[in-house]
């Protein structure tokens, strides 16, 4: 049961989000709402120290597509810029919740096909560049899933 | 015994302006047989306060002193007794010093050396005293100690975890001020002795104050508290955190209550700071938590409810171009008739008569517009007699050129798209109305929980002995305004919710 108390501290998570991510949060369709909240900030505060987060310790989103953000963001190269860049980050934090929208769209449409692969992330040209992300279905063709796996 | 407790607490209030908190921490803490610690200037009641705190009890004397760098022993414990010293035996007479006393008031008691440091220690914690080579019992219920300042030597930091209860006393302020100067100097009102407490009834309190309970509630309390100040890096001993629940059974078995009131931990602010700041700091969380003061953060829901509510208005209100049963977009032509054509095209006229475009290599092909009759032509560009015109290289005769209709003057309709409320996706709206219908939950069950806590001010703190009537009084008030607020928001998120079932369906 919860108290006051920590209704009020369920409450207090939605004053960390900055302005600019505020409405699309709040509004945004996947997940629950404090849940999203606080993953939303696990993006940000990494980011933000110019990495990538933990794929198991972000709250949100939902751990196909979670994934399937961090390939793409791994590809892209972008993190290293984001380190103390607030706007960047935060404008990369939009894509992320534009992402996550249209890869639960992707995943309703196809709805009976449990995994959802970005080709897009799989084109990327970093053939040459390790992942740190384990990729056991092969889907992303830079990746040696063995080699990844035991990092 | 509640109503008779009432009647005591109110004796040690007569007169004393601005006093209602200390009174009460000092008969409770005294009931509890913990000790209190008044800061404050000189001047302002606190051994008035420790004088008729011992009036309250029947037997047992009443010590005070006034504590130097040069204090010695003896001026607290007693002589030594000559008598003793001839056998061969190291005693003081402590009949009428603080091992003979039941309530003792020690002004400036950070002054204690080093001397009588250990022996006070020992008094206060184990209600002993070491008198010669003997250990004896001492019947203190409780001190009352008093400083200017707080103690700024570690070696004092042992004594001054020794008072549970502290309290910072102010001069009376500006408002109450009158109030003091009119004060008659009439004899204190006498404790009738059949109102006084025995000691067998103090012990008998503190016995029944064993079996109370500790419900959920309050554990839960006093856990994320012990968290918040550890954040704050303010450390309480166990020690503290065990006689603060010793403290709260005793404030729940003399206002006749069997388990431990979240109310009862408004007494907490008194007894965990080491610095007056901090007080407030207790306080403020507490407040918080039980919903009162800054508890309700009315405007963290607001500006939630409000960005719902201006999401809603956008989509309800969006538009989308009609189409047809073939999925073409429809607009509407000059004749207000649906088309699906985007633009159309209409021949020129003046009078009835077409209207031509100037040959190419005229700058201003439609003569701003207004083009050119045949006639116009005729005579603008083409020569009379053979009736031609030089364009590109070539002759050309007039009615050659009028009968190109790209030479035709004509003006085009931008026809206007029809548009209609957008339509949205089952699951798009279902999607909204989850997520608006939780947040409305949220918001009902921190209504349910601020109307509980309303309920339970009511039965618990009404006549609650130990909690002043401002902070009941305040604490009622910001929980009604809270629910206020809180209805305003659910009827706010549930027209909301409701706005979105109404959302037009693809």
């Amino acid at each position: 049961m919860h108290s006051l108390h920590a209704l009020d501290q369920k409450f207090a998570i939605l004053d960390e989000l900055p302005e600019s991510l505020y409405a699309l949060v709040i509004t945004h369709s996947h997940g629950e709402l404090y849940q999203r909240a606080a993953g939303v900030m696990q993006w940000r505060e990494s980011l933000l120290a110019g990495e990538l987060p933990c794929a198991q310790q972000l709250s949100w989103p939902e751990e196909h597509i979670c994934l399937t953000i961090l390939k793409r963001l791994e590809a892209l190269d972008i993190v290293q810029y984001c380190h103390q860049q607030e706007e960047l980050t935060d404008s990369v934090v939009e894509s992320i919740l534009d992402g996550v929208s249209s890869a639960e769209e992707f995943s309703r449409k196809i709805a009976g096909v449990d995994s959802f692969d970005d080709k897009q992330a799989q084109r990327q040209n970093i053939r040459d560049r390790d992942s740190a992300f384990e990729d056991h279905d092969g889907l992303s063709d830079h990746l040696d899933s063995s080699s990844a796996a035991s990092n | 015994m509640k109503q008779r407790l009432g009647k005591l607490r109110d004796y040690l209030l007569h007169d004393l302006i601005e006093r209602d908190t200390a009174v009460r921490l000092a008969l409770l803490s005294a009931l509890a047989g913990e000790h209190l610690l008044l800061i404050g200037e000189p001047g302002t009641a606190k051994s008035i306060l420790a004088r008729r705190l011992h009036l309250v009890f029947r037997e047992g004397d009443y010590f005070e002193r006034l504590l130097t760098r040069f204090t010695v022993p003896e001026e607290l414990f007693g002589p030594l007794s000559i008598k003793a010293l001839e056998n061969d035996r190291y005693e003081r007479l402590t009949k009428c010093y603080l091992p003979g006393a039941n309530i003792a008031f020690i002004d400036e008691v950070f002054k204690a050396n080093s001397v009588i440091l250990n022996a006070l220690l020992t008094i206060l914690n184990e209600r002993e005293f070491d008198n010669g080579d003997q250990r004896i019992k001492l019947p203190l219920i409780a001190v009352i100690g008093a400083s200017n300042e707080l103690p700024d030597n570690p070696e004092l930091d042992a004594l001054y975890d020794r008072f549970l209860c502290r309290y910072k006393v102010s001069p009376v302020s500006e408002k109450a001020f009158p109030q003091l100067l009119a004060l008659s100097d009439s004899a204190q009102r006498p404790v009738p002795e059949n109102e006084r407490l025995s000691m067998q009834e103090v012990r008998q309190i503190q016995q029944q104050a064993q079996s109370v309970t500790l419900p959920q509630d309050v554990m839960l309390l006093l856990q994320t508290l012990r968290l918040y100040l550890q954040q704050k890096s303010l450390y309480i001993s166990d020690r503290r955190w065990r006689k603060i629940i010793k403290l709260m059974q005793v404030s729940a078995v003399t206002n006749e209550r069997t388990s431990i009131s979240i109310w009862d931990c408004w007494l907490l602010q008194h007894c965990l700071w080491d610095e007056p700041g901090h007080r407030k700091l207790i306080s403020e969380w507490y407040q918080s938590h039980m919903g009162i003061g800054s508890g309700f953060n009315h405007e963290r829901l607001e500006k939630l409810v409000h960005t719902w509510e201006t999401t809603l208005q956008k989509e309800a209100s969006s538009t989308t171009q009609s189409r047809n049963a073939a999925g073409e977009p429809l607009y509407e032509d000059s004749d207000g008739r649906p088309t699906t054509l985007k633009d159309k095209s209409k021949v020129a006229t003046r009078d009835g008569e077409p209207l031509y475009l100037a040959p190419p290599d005229e700058d201003d092909r439609s003569n701003k517009g207004t083009g050119y009759t045949r006639d116009e032509l005729l005579v603008s560009f083409f020569d009379d007699i053979y009736q031609q015109c030089h364009i590109n290289g070539k002759w050309k005769h007039i009615n050659a050129y009028i009968n190109k209709s790209a030479n035709r003057l004509s003006h085009h309709h931008q026809n206007t798209p029809i548009m209609e409320a957008a339509r949205y996706a089952e699951v798009f709206i279902n999607a909204r109305s989850r997520e608006t219908q939780a947040i409305f939950d949220d918001i009902n069950l921190l209504k349910g929980k601020l109307q509980q806590q309303q309920l339970s001010l009511e039965q618990t703190i009404a006549e609650h002995l130990w909690i002043p009537a401002a902070f009941s009084e305040k604490a009622a008030r910001s929980l009604s305004r809270a629910i206020e607020a809180a209805s305003s928001l659910s009827n706010r998120m549930e027209l909301v919710t409701a706005g979105y079932s109404k959302l037009q369906r693809e």
